[in-house]
């Protein structure tokens, strides 16, 4: 077994690494929205979903080059999520927090199913961007695309943090997330911080599906993976801090691909899943988070 | 409420299924609605007395029915055992389980505590999936016959819909009983405030542990009686749709009210029959129901409208009272 | 009758309650007061049970309660009321108070179930115990009326009324004037001496100087977590430090 570790390893850091990053991506909007409202948004998944299917409209269908579908891609997320935060989330936006947790479970499920109805069941495939010939390093075969989306999940990461710590907009809101009623104190206005909240993780969202729809295809049926997982690399990372929350999603898509490849695809799940409950019996602050 | 007019509604409540049932016996079709009206209700029985009225969110109601249903099938095609051995057995274990789960987690609070109920059943839902020795996996198990009651000759689903009859009676009775007693304060001080509760000499951690175990135990049951009527389960029948429809029907009935589990119930499951030729459709159609019902009507329909007539009273004995002064 | 001696709490880096002693005498009103974060509720918390002590000890009665939890302290009879008022919102007024009676009942899961005699005797017992806690409050004409329907004030008396129902020993109040006009407040002050005066001993917490003036026999103040000074309203009044602590502050006290 151990020299299959070894023959192994490194396809399986590659591999792992890829959905690593999508989850980070995933994990990274779950900090946003709950960062700025408290809100658990279990709809995460579904807004790359929505992603996945302008995606495939404006690059495959529309045929766009990728420089104009990604873009409108993000917009079109960012449209969409805002209408559903207006319609659904800003109402019960001030009960307490299990009532929109409820209703962005709802809302998910609203979502993947009009997209199914529109669509259809099966997914519509997405080619890849840049062909899909591997490159081979040091005994892993590397997608072109995986080098997309790693390199997209960087930019992306990237593009937050500036927002974060040098746009005003970006500071007031990371100032509204370690306080929230000191914030409304101030004049930040709380009516829109829950607009702008889920709109950055519509555009996260957006993005990640840009660089992602090659590889899963655009699916609806993914929308509750994603958000599952996201959320279980949110959690054990720990959601009050940004980085932790991105390092908690590379973790939980090494950790599927490891115990992928050496035991069996099937128990992928049920060690994510496992880990999730485990840290938030044991240790809810995530491996990064402060005991409050 | 006087103790006549809780008998009555009791007496109400049983005979429902009994004489709907005896009057709908010719057709499988409306007998089955019936019978999956009843599991339903049981199912947000045991929610609505978590969530309603002692303020414990949970998800997990997918995880304990899964729970139930299988301890029940393995007794019975395994083992051979009745289904009454079976039905017992399901409620004993999930309630087991069920406890065993609150112990670690009743420090959780709010959203907290309803993310580890969905951990919990998505956990199930694997374990079932993979445990293949034990729950031959996505196959799923089959091979057992409808129970039936011994001296009775009546039509078999008749017969089954009598035995549930009498479980969905009593999980009424015991949730009801519970809510109307001291031990039901104790669960709406836990609800509004836990620090209350506690100052008022109530220990919340035993509480909370018990009301979830005996709300799982509720889940289980259903369960059992679910596995007896398919005579076939899987995996892909419990997954947290299951959870969020349950959780549907108590919005819509009314979380704080264990009338509206039923009223909930009831509409769900009558809801979804046209809903059947679209599988598409039906959970847009729950998740609807939950966001409108929380937005628009957040009581839900039983309390909305025992409030209305309380008011009414209220304003009626007010009027009554000022006029009787002038 | 309640011996604090040397309590302390720390939260991270900073000392909550530093140190604290002082002693609450059987039958008499003390108030705890002292300039905004003093810790006099950190303070209320860890007399109460919410919160433990990092170091020091609490002996009620004779019997060491600082390792209990607040329900057990509440069997050792204390009570205590909220600052934000703690009632069931859909609930009745009676039944509210019913909750007070708690432990004056005994019946769990399978009795409640069953309902055999004792249970059901046990009921109407507590029933007419909340009644008589009702009437003693003044309030039985509420009986059947839910809080949520009901002016703050009211809503107080409910609660006290609920604390009151549990026979309790001590009674301890966390800021019970807050959010009541200067009439309300008169009512509540001669509310407490009327406790008092059937043998309650009553522990407050306040910011109203008004109130705390008005009917306090012993006074303890506090500033950053220690005690800095304690005695009868007039000595307290009078020592510097505690106008020092206050300066500034008691302008805008008497404003109110």
């Amino acid at each position: 077994m151990f020299d299959f570790l070894i023959a192994t390893l490194p396809q399986l850091l590659v591999t792992g690494v890829m959905i690593g990053s999508i989850y980070a991506l995933v994990a990274l909007c779950y900090y946003v929205v709950h960062a700025g409202t408290g809100v658990i948004n279990f709809a995460q998944g579904d807004f790359v979903v929505i992603g996945l299917a302008f995606t495939w409209l404006f690059h495959v269908d529309l045929g766009l080059p990728v420089v104009l579908s990604i873009p409108l891609t993000i917009l079109s997320t960012l449209a969409c999520v805002a209408v559903f935060e207006r319609l659904a989330i800003r109402p019960v936006s001030d009960r307490d927090p299990m009532i929109p947790l409820l209703v962005t479970l709802a809302g998910g499920i609203l979502i993947r199913s009009t997209v199914q109805l529109i669509w259809g069941v099966r997914p519509r495939l997405v080619p890849h961007y840049s062909g899909d010939d591997p490159i081979l390093l040091l005994d892993a075969a590397i997608l072109p695309q995986t080098l997309w989306i790693v390199g997209g999940t960087i930019v992306i990461l990237g593009a937050v943090y500036v927002f974060f710590k040098h746009t005003l907009f970006g500071l007031s809101m990371l100032g509204a997330a370690s306080d929230r009623e000191g914030a409304r104190v101030i004049g930040v206005n709380a009516g829109m911080i829950g607009l702008y909240s889920f709109g950055l993780s519509a555009m996260i969202s957006g993005a990640a599906a840009g660089v992602i729809a090659p590889v899963t295809n655009a699916d609806p049926q993914l929308g509750l993976e994603f958000a599952i997982k996201g959320f279980a690399g949110a959690i054990i990372g720990g959601i009050e801090k940004p980085y932790a929350v991105v390092i908690g999603g590379l973790m939980i898509g090494l950790l599927e691909a490891l115990i992928g490849g050496l035991f069996s695809s099937e128990y992928r799940n049920l060690f994510v899943f496992g880990a999730l409950m485990l840290t938030l019996i044991v240790r809810p602050q995530g491996l990064f988070g402060e005991r409050t | 409420m006087s103790a006549r007019s809780v008998l009555l509604e009791r007496g109400i409540i049983l005979l429902l299924p009994v004489m709907l049932g005896a009057l709908v016996m010719n057709s499988a079709y409306f007998l089955t609605l019936l019978t999956f009206i009843l599991i339903n209700g049981a199912i947000a029985m045991g929610t609505c007395f978590c969530m309603g009225r002692a303020g414990q969110i949970t998800l997990a109601q997918s995880g304990f029915v899964a729970i139930g249903a299988y301890v029940a099938m393995l007794l019975t095609l395994r083992f051979g055992m009745p289904a009454g051995i079976g039905v017992v057995s399901a409620v004993i274990v999930s309630g087991l389980v069920g406890f065993a789960l609150s112990l670690p987690i009743m420090k959780l609070k709010g959203h907290y505590l309803g993310l580890v109920t969905l951990a919990f059943s998505l956990v199930v839902a694997e374990v079932a999936t993979h445990w293949t020795s034990v729950t031959n996996g996505a196959s799923g198990l089959y091979g057992i016959k409808m129970p039936s009651i011994p001296f009775l000759e009546l039509n078999p689903r008749y017969e089954f819909l009598l035995m549930l009859t009498v479980y969905w009676f009593a999980v009424y009775v015991v949730a009801d009983n519970l809510i109307r007693s001291r031990y039901g304060r104790a669960m709406q001080a836990l609800k509004y405030s836990e620090w209350g509760a506690q100052s008022s000499g109530i220990d919340i951690t035993r509480v909370k542990t018990e009301v979830f175990a005996i709300s799982a135990a509720m889940m289980g049951g259903a369960g059992a009686f679910y596995a007896y009527f398919i005579q076939y389960i899987g995996p892909e029948s419990f997954t947290l749709e299951l959870s969020i429809t349950v959780i549907a029907m108590c919005i819509l009935g009314g979380m704080t009210d264990i009338r509206g589990a039923l009223v909930g119930s009831a509409l769900v499951s009558v809801m979804n029959e046209p809903l059947r030729a679209y599988p598409q459709v039906q959970p847009l159609v729950y998740a609807l129901i939950i966001i409108v019902m929380i937005i628009f009507l957040p009581k839900g329909i039983v309390p909305s409208l025992v409030g209305t007539f309380a008011n009414r009273r209220k304003r009626r004995r007010l009027a009554g009272a000022a006029t009787d002064a002038t | 009758m309640l011996s604090i001696t040397g309590a302390s709490k720390r939260f991270g880096g900073v000392h909550a309650v530093d140190a604290v002693s002082f002693e609450v005498p059987r039958g008499k009103i003390v108030a705890l007061i002292g300039p905004n974060g003093a810790g006099k509720t950190t303070l209320f918390n860890l007399i109460s049970g919410f919160l433990r002590c990092d170091s020091g000890s609490i002996v009620f009665e004779s019997k060491a309660i600082e390792g209990l939890p607040p329900f057990r302290r509440a069997s050792h009879g204390i009570a205590r009321t909220f600052q934000h008022v703690q009632l069931l919102p859909q609930s009745s007024v009676l039944e509210n108070v019913m909750v007070g009676l708690h432990l004056s009942g005994r019946a769990g899961v399978l009795s409640s179930v069953l309902r055999p005699r004792s249970q059901r005797d046990e009921e109407r017992r507590i029933e007419e115990a909340a009644r008589e806690a009702l009437r003693r409050g003044g309030i039985e004409h509420l009986a059947d009326e839910t809080p949520d329907s009901l002016s703050y004030g009211m809503q107080r008396r409910i609660e006290v009324a609920r604390a009151m129902a549990m026979n309790p020993k001590l009674l301890m109040m966390d800021e019970p004037a807050a959010g009541l006009n200067d009439g309300e407040t008169e009512d509540l002050g001669r509310l407490i001496r009327g406790l008092r005066d059937t043998g309650i001993t009553v522990l407050i917490v306040e910011h109203s100087m008004p109130l705390v003036m008005g009917i306090s026999d012993h006074v303890v103040v506090l500033d950053y977590g220690r005690k800095i000074a304690e005695g009868t309203v007039d000595e307290v009044r009078a020592n510097p430090k505690v106008i020092e602590a206050y300066l500034g502050v008691e302008e805008g006290q008497s404003d109110a």
